[in-house]
């Protein structure tokens, strides 16, 4: 498994293969049947200052191939999180990527100082892009100023590794050149992209928000162009996310540009999903005699005009 | 060693006991043990698809070595697919996973609403040869009653309700119960359980239901609100006490 090596700033990701934030809690609930080497980081659930109760059931529908989700970010805080979590992540010796969530600036300064003194944490996902709350998440990102100094804000205050998880449902060029300028190591790309379900009889929606984020397969394609045009732009590496659910999907983002992949819903349907897309991807390297670096950006646009 | 949770098996039988509901047996390729009150997360879609996408989380109805039941209503497009299901097709499924009902202490009641008596049946089965089961069974009518004869215990006692009146006594479950020594346990609509905390204020063992996505603890889909926040039905569950639940949430 030599081939599956990345290294995206400070960071050594091997495999290249990480949970997307919020499907796989803090990564200690699996511990008892999760082989930790099948990934080459834990990114922990979306994490706030204080703790918070997140939404009302239902929290969650499913969609053809899909799912939506309004769980609003439900999470124990950071000072449990320093007590509770820590702990396990010196025992597994993981790289562990903590998906900061906060309702203002100051709120991602205090996560990012409290936790920047932690070796046990190697970097930052900054969470502006989840649809599931009222202050914060997506709504940060209606505004590319305030992204810009929220990044530059959180840069001054750690040397860590940082990446910037964005949204579909904003203008994601504009915000993927701040992310570059501001010192950003990585851009995750996607979260989920805003869906709704109504249930006929009742005339209202099927979760307890009128928005959730849709996940799964049926928004692969979609991730997949998105990662592919951000990847053209910025020179930073991506980190691919969004419906992965087979080793033939992560080299599709490897493909359009994706330096390291995150899987997310599937984990539910499949336990062993990192396991398969590991080997799935070291196999097809091996094949098709390509290295990773190789495999990353290689696609071939057609080179015929449109008719 | 870390424990295996995906595992695959056999229909072994697929019985059609009323026009909505069935028994599906599943001879598990691998090892298998399981606690009365545990749930099993099946795949619904067929081999090589991702629709349905998500796992259904389905009681253990009953375990006979690696012979596996659960018991299920027809209600959406996963549970119509294992309605479809025929002896020596190829099932995917994961767990058991969940906490499970404690012992009883003295006589054991059960109170079973609708197809609550899925998750009762394996506790019936464990404790039924060291104490006596009343059996409290609430149904909205004859047709969704699972005959006494296919259940793995025999209850000592037992009282069938129905709201229409088209079997037993006419009226919710709840209607009848006489309270008495001994320890509760409560399967069925949320409705049901409510009732009976409200009605009779007495602490029971009650096993609580919620949309599921992962069943591994991982993605907060399944919440209950209890008197420390939020617990999840997957892990922390699905057997609560009906005290440390807010009701009022």
């Amino acid at each position: 498994m030599g081939r599956l090596k990345v290294k995206i700033g400070a960071l050594l990701l091997s495999p290249p293969i990480m949970p997307a934030s919020g499907t796989f809690g803090y990564g200690d609930e699996v511990e008892k049947f999760f082989d930790y080497r099948d990934i080459g980081a834990i990114v922990t659930k979306g994490l706030s200052l204080k703790s918070r109760k997140g939404n009302r059931m239902p929290r969650i529908i499913e969609t053809p191939s899909g799912m939506i989700n309004a769980i609003g970010l439900e999470n124990i805080g950071v000072e449990r999180f320093i007590k509770e979590k820590i702990p396990f992540y010196r025992k597994i010796k993981k790289p562990v990527i903590v998906n900061i969530f906060g309702e203002s600036l100051d709120e991602f300064i205090q996560i990012t100082e409290k936790l920047n003194e932690f070796k046990e944490v190697s970097g930052f996902e900054i969470n502006i892009s989840c649809p599931n709350v009222d202050k914060g998440g997506v709504e940060f990102s209606k505004t590319p100023g305030v992204v810009k100094t929220l990044i530059k804000e959180v840069r001054k205050r750690t040397k860590k590794f940082i990446t910037v998880k964005i949204s579909p449902d904003s203008d994601y060029i504009s915000i993927s050149r701040i992310c570059e300028e501001e010192g950003a190591d990585a851009i995750t790309a996607i979260n989920t992209i805003r869906a709704m379900e109504i249930d006929i009889q009742s005339r209202t929606s099927k979760i307890s928000r009128t928005f959730g984020g849709l996940s799964g397969p049926a928004i692969k394609p979609i991730a997949l162009r998105i990662v592919y045009e951000i990847s053209k732009l910025v020179s930073i590496p991506v980190i691919g996310v969004g419906g992965i659910s087979s080793w033939e999907d992560a080299v599709q983002f490897f493909i359009a540009g994706a330096s390291a992949i995150q899987i997310g819903t599937y984990f539910f349907v499949n336990n062993n999903i990192f396991k398969e897309v590991k080997s799935g991807l070291d196999e097809f390297l091996k094949k098709e005699r390509i290295s990773l670096q190789n495999l990353i950006g290689s696609f071939k646009p057609s080179i015929l005009p449109d008719r | 060693m870390k424990e295996i949770t995906e595992k695959s098996g056999r229909v072994v039988e697929n019985i059609k006991i009323r026009e909505n509901i069935f028994i599906l047996k599943i001879e598990s390729n691998e090892k298998i043990s399981a606690k009365p009150g545990q749930f099993v997360m099946i795949r619904t879609s067929r081999a090589g698809t991702k629709d349905p996408l998500l796992k259904r989380p389905f009681a253990v109805f009953d375990l006979e070595g690696r012979v596996l039941s659960v018991l299920f209503k027809v209600i959406g497009r996963g549970t119509y697919l294992m309605s479809m299901l025929k002896k020596g097709d190829i099932i995917e499924f994961a767990g058991p996973f969940g906490n499970s009902f404690p012992l009883p202490e003295g006589k054991a009641i059960f109170v079973s609403g609708g197809s609550g008596i899925a998750s009762l049946n394996f506790l019936g089965k464990k404790i039924s040869r060291k104490t006596g089961i009343k059996l409290y069974y609430g149904i909205k009518n004859s047709d969704e009653a699972v005959p006494l004869s296919l259940l793995s215990f025999k209850p000592s006692e037992y009282l069938i309700t129905t709201e229409d009146g088209s079997s037993g006594k006419k009226g919710l479950v709840t209607d009848f119960i006489k309270i008495e020594k001994g320890t509760y346990y409560l399967a069925g609509p949320l409705n049901m359980i409510r009732e009976f905390y409200r009605k009779f204020k007495i602490n029971a063992y009650a096993s609580m239901e919620e949309r599921m996505a992962c069943g591994i603890g991982v993605c907060m889909g399944c919440g209950i609100m209890t008197e420390d926040g939020y617990k999840r039905v997957c892990v922390d569950g699905p057997v609560f006490s009906l005290s440390q639940i807010k009701w009022e949430d």
